[in-house]
């Protein structure tokens, strides 16, 4: 009679402990599998003087940010509302941040701290060189320009040219910008020259006579490259460059 | 058969169930710590993954008619701004004409 008791006994003490074993690992698994999908990321960048924090949900398990860690050893409290996927929190401090603790807005309880990514800096792509614009086509040597030119039409992208009639002059209310006076001169006979200048609006301008014109660079410099002229390469926005024809 | 005897046939009784009921539990210890473990493995796996991801996210930077854009590698473009917008999962802004200062899941660690 006192072995199946016995058995009985042993069998809800072992039954007992595997399930709260189970429990046990059942939570912990629960709790590690939570904090794996908290994906937070979290960046930086200078700005007036002060550092610009964001922070953005770039997993589907909403989070709230909690604390902001600063270089200088102390932290920020913060209580964001739960941020769900591809939502921002932004930040102004005045040390740099270098990482943040978010918690589960689901189970408040599970929370990782991420380290903050640091900026650098980029060139924005090529800025558009220019936009040529023929100012005149006579055989003036140079031509004086009275108020910076603006091309007729679309402003951007496409050459204009003049029609030997003087000066484009740039209209009333028109942004003027930066502008590069550039002169073709010493006209030799049945001459071909072209010029071509790179960029987002690139283009080139090709002839036989003198041309006076001009580069309306918007940002940067200009990059020329010559076909029977001797000139610069490149020009910065508000310089004089002169071409001169070269034949062989 | 002799009171021993008999008393040696149910010892050998009892312990045969009770082998019976150890292992049909660690058989069923296993199922269920197989079943608990799946999902915390999967998650680790997907963490990798995502980090992976995240190491390679960059941010490219055009020219347009409008000006100025970025854009990151999940297709996302925005114009550039003269203050810290996000772009993707990026901020940037752009200093001045030609320069732009970003921050991205790929750059180093600040401090």
């Amino acid at each position: 009679m006192t072995e199946p008791i016995g058995f009985v006994i042993a069998m809800v003490i072992l039954t007992t402990a595997v399930v709260i074993g189970l429990y046990g690992y059942w939570a912990y698994a629960n709790h590690v599998t939570l904090q794996n999908y908290l994906w937070p990321i979290a960046e930086v960048v200078p700005y007036n003087g002060s550092y610009y924090l964001g922070v953005v949900n770039t997993g589907y398990e909403p989070f709230v940010v909690k604390q902001i860690y600063l270089s200088g050893g102390s932290t920020i409290s913060v209580n964001t509302k739960p941020l769900s996927h591809g939502q921002w929190f932004t930040e102004t401090t005045n040390q740099l941040p270098i990482a943040v603790r978010v918690c589960s807005a689901v189970e408040p309880g599970i929370c990782t701290v991420v380290p903050v990514h640091g900026w650098a800096m980029a060139e924005v792509g090529v800025p558009p060189d220019a936009i040529l614009v023929v100012v005149e086509t006579t055989i003036e040597p140079a031509v004086t320009i009275n108020g910076p030119p603006t091309p007729i039409g679309n402003p951007i992208g496409n050459s204009i040219r003049g029609h030997g009639g003087g000066p484009i002059r740039n209209p009333i209310g028109n942004p003027i910008g930066s502008s590069i006076n550039a002169t073709v001169s010493h006209e030799p006979s049945n001459c071909h020259w072209s010029l071509t200048w790179y960029g987002w609006a690139g283009n080139s301008i090709s002839g036989t006579g003198n041309l006076t014109f001009l580069i309306q660079p918007v940002y940067g410099e200009v990059h020329f490259i010559p076909t029977n002229l001797i000139g610069p390469i490149e020009a910065t926005p508000g310089s004089v460059v002169v071409f001169k024809i070269f034949c062989t | 058969m002799s009171p021993k005897t008999r008393a040696r046939v149910r010892n050998s009784g009892v312990s045969s169930v009770f082998t019976a009921v150890v292992l049909a539990i660690a058989v069923a210890v296993g199922i269920a710590a197989v079943a608990i473990s799946w999902p915390m493995i999967k998650s680790g796996f997907d963490k990798n993954t995502w980090s992976g991801s995240m190491g390679l996210y960059k941010i490219g930077f055009t020219y347009t008619k409008n000006g100025p854009y970025a854009y990151t590698q999940n297709g996302v473009s925005a114009p550039l701004s003269s203050s810290p917008s996000p772009v993707g999962y990026c901020l940037a802004y752009q200093v001045n004409a030609t320069t732009a200062i970003y921050s991205c899941p790929s750059n180093q660690p600040a401090g």
